[in-house]
């Protein structure tokens, strides 16, 4: 036992206490939260304000009157929260409402922007004005085009300078379009904002009845998100996990010093000091990744996204996902003697690892369909299945199913950590041409 | 009075890989506090015997003990240093050395303070903390050989400790190698250079295509494979006459010394007297197998050639 703590302990510090992992694993992770509280911050655009006198030629009174409206600066808005909200209801609110203010905070400043109406006439005088900075710009709108029926929903020109904003060009564009049905309507007799209520889409809340009678609400949120991120998280987790554990296996093979441990420990306590030790690896890149989302959660008043049990069952299939990763690349690892080897045995390994990555649409779209049920049974996509199956159900999973496909789990990690351990005793010692798959299977038999 | 137990004891070992047999049905008995030598063509079956005896890799037949234990749980008290070597290349030889002494069972203390000893034994107490990359191959090939005997193993067994260095650093390794020796250490080493066995050891085990040769104490090796030849230099212009109960292997005209073959029941002292008197020498000797002799001898007649 001590012995494998001691091939634990060199694993993990030698993996841990590095730049590389910091980078990787602690820079990375602070950099995303950084980067999600500090966006406004570091992203926020220089926004010039639009100053001065803009021309509208031949503007009739329903023009200007729209125009003015449009081009506006927007009052400030406060959301109250409701507190009889769920959590992911506030968020995805709190989401909308920080959405329209990020695009209002991408909006020129026009409180100093003035509209003059002037004949056509004066144009040549006015495009000379703009060049000059004199006019912010000038608006030409196509007779007929505030008709309800123009020709191709009318035309409108706007003459600006050659270096205006691009923010400049979108808003006046926006405004003109809009002013103009805005003046359509209320020749029609209508009010915009009516108009504007009448064709706003509703929001929809889905709920679905649970077999016991139970509502449970989703959202986009729950739904796909939370799943696909754990998934995601922990399929990262592990593959790195394991690709550590691969390369250390290689390098202890490749320089030959694997003779010199072999003869302080068995193989089979080399290797089980190896798991443990880039499972601790592992766990901390997990705890670095959690503590982000946890963050993340916090600020979004979204903790209750996922239960305590859901956290729960989804370390326990990270264990076993991890488990089932280090049997496969201590399987390769041991099998070659340099990673150019290990790229040709990884290549049919990763196609089968990434099978999990294939799946999220399909589950997430049905958890209980066939696809999901029948892969939560297969090795070594079980875990990942039965987390995103876990977090996406609108109802939990049947316990007994849960804890059918986790006991089944962890017998398939067990047979695959032994089997990883009978073709490592064998094959750390191999040099020469990586093994066939038939080989790997000797080994397996091998005394 | 009854015999130690041996250090190693090897009973009926047969060791396959695939349709090759590496050994067969081997028994060996390496007593307590012999330097044994293993010697063998190569491919003969001495690195399979040694990892065997390490638990390294499992015979298929028959039993190896190794101190009265099985070998596995004997390790924390052997020294191994394999053919081959390597270390952490980006690790720096006082972790190395650490390393090596946790996983035999020592405390960290007690692996550095010994690793400094070594280091310093050795004449290479600057390597400590720099990376193992950083160091010569001769420099690294130490450090491999502290970590093979950081632990005050009782059985140290060295595979081809001496190849890769050069002359001055494989005098200082077999000083190193009699002086462990003589504090009472078990030490087995397989080599392919017969003069260092034969300057080392006080017991040899030949093994060509895994089937043992030779065992024995090295001095009576050479008295079982003594040709019964006396070399005899003649002073300048002397003649030998025929002494009786031998005859000539050459002649003078060859221009080494004399051979005298001595028949079988004649004694060689008697010989060696009858030609002192015989005629004026200049030196007259029994001529000693030299293990070269021995081991070719045994692999062609093994081989059938």
């Amino acid at each position: 036992m001590s012995r494998l703590l001691t091939v634990a302990g060199r694993e993990f510090r030698h993996t841990v206490v590095t730049k590389a992992f910091f980078i990787g694993s602690v820079v990375v992770p602070v950099v995303i939260v950084l980067i999600s509280i500090g966006a406004e911050m570091f992203l926020k655009p220089n926004i010039p304000a639009m100053k001065g006198p803009l021309a509208v030629i031949d503007g009739s009174a329903p023009l200007i009157e729209a125009l003015s409206e449009n081009l506006a600066p927007p009052a400030p808005k406060t959301v109250a929260i409701d507190p009889s909200q769920r959590p992911e209801e506030i968020l995805e609110a709190a989401v909308a409402e920080a959405n329209k203010q990020s695009a209002s905070n991408t909006r020129p400043d026009t409180s100093q922007l003035t509209l003059e109406t002037r004949p056509a006439s004066e144009l040549d005088a006015i495009k000379k004005g703009i060049r000059e900075g004199i006019w912010v710009g000038a608006i030409e709108v196509e007779p007929g085009s505030l008709e309800p029926e123009a020709p191709g929903g009318g035309s409108a020109i706007i003459w600006l300078a050659p270096d205006a904003a691009t923010s400049h060009v979108d808003l006046l564009t926006k405004c003109t379009r809009q002013a103009v049905v805005d003046a359509r309507l209320r020749g029609m007799g209508m009010s915009p904002e009516v108009v504007r209520a009448a064709v706003d889409r509703p929001s929809i809340d889905t709920i679905r009845i649970g077999s016991g009678g139970g509502e449970q609400s989703e959202s986009k949120l729950t739904r796909y998100l939370v799943p696909v991120a754990f998934m995601g998280l922990m399929w990262i987790v592990v593959m790195t996990g394991g690709n550590y554990l691969l390369m250390s296996t290689i390098e202890e093979k490749s320089t030959r010093v694997i003779e010199v441990l072999l003869s302080a420990t068995s193989p089979t306590g080399l290797l089980a000091g190896k798991i443990v030790g880039f499972a601790g690896v592992s766990a901390v890149m997990l705890a670095m990744y959690l503590i982000v989302a946890a963050v993340l959660m916090v600020m979004f008043a979204a903790l209750d996204i996922v239960s305590i049990g859901d956290v729960l069952l989804g370390a326990a299939f990270f264990l076993v996902a991890y488990l089932m990763m280090a049997a496969i690349m201590a399987g390769i690892g041991s099998a070659v003697s340099d990673v150019t080897e290990a790229q040709s045995l990884m290549g049919p390994a990763m196609l089968i690892l990434m099978l999990p990555l294939l799946l999220i649409p399909v589950v997430t779209e049905d958890p209980n369909g066939t696809v999901g049920v029948v892969a939560s049974f297969i090795p070594p996509l079980s875990p990942y299945v039965m987390v995103l199956r876990i977090a996406a159900a609108p109802e939990p999973l049947p316990l007994l199913e849960v804890l059918l496909a986790l006991a089944w789990a962890i017998a398939c990690a067990a047979g695959m950590v032994w089997a990883a351990g009978r073709i490592f005793r064998v094959g750390v010692l191999m040099q020469g041409k990586p093994p066939s798959p038939l080989q790997l299977l000797r080994w397996i038999r091998y005394r | 009075m009854p015999e130690s137990r041996p250090a190693i004891s090897i009973q009926n070992v047969t060791k396959r890989f695939g349709d090759v047999t590496a050994v067969s049905e081997l028994s060996l008995d390496v007593p307590d506090g012999c330097l044994i030598g293993f010697l063998g063509p190569n491919g003969a079956g001495k690195s399979t015997t040694i990892r065997m005896i390490m638990s390294i890799i499992y015979a298929d037949v028959g039993h190896i003990d190794v101190l009265g234990h099985s070998a596995l749980d004997a390790k924390d008290r052997i020294g191994y240093l394999p053919e081959e070597r390597g270390l952490y290349r980006r690790m720096r030889v006082r972790a190395f050395l650490r390393y090596i002494g946790r996983l035999k069972g020592m405390s960290r203390a007690a692996a550095d303070a010994s690793a400094v000893g070594w280091l310093n034994r050795l004449n290479l107490p600057e390597a400590l903390p720099r990376r193992c990359e950083e160091l010569s191959k001769g420099q690294q090939q130490k450090v491999q050989f502290v970590a093979a005997v950081l632990h005050d193993p009782d059985l140290i067994v060295l595979d081809e400790p001496f190849s890769g260095l050069d002359p001055v650093n494989a005098a200082l390794l077999s000083r190193v190698i009699r002086e462990l020796h003589s504090e009472g250490r078990t030490i087995v080493f397989s080599t392919h250079v017969l003069h260092q066995a034969e300057q080392l050891c006080d017991r040899i085990f030949l093994i060509d295509r895994g089937i043992k040769l030779l065992d024995d104490d090295i001095d009576r090796i050479r008295t079982r494979f003594r040709e019964r030849i006396i070399n005899v230099e003649l002073a300048e212009g002397a003649a030998l006459p025929e002494i009786p109960g031998t005859h000539l292997g050459n002649s003078k005209s060859d221009g080494g010394p004399l051979e005298l073959h001595v028949d079988e029941d004649v004694n060689e002292q008697d010989v060696m007297r009858s030609v002192i008197e015989a005629a004026p020498i200049r030196a007259v000797s029994i001529r000693e197998p030299s293990l070269d002799d021995i081991f070719t001898q045994l692999v062609t007649k093994g081989r059938g050639s």
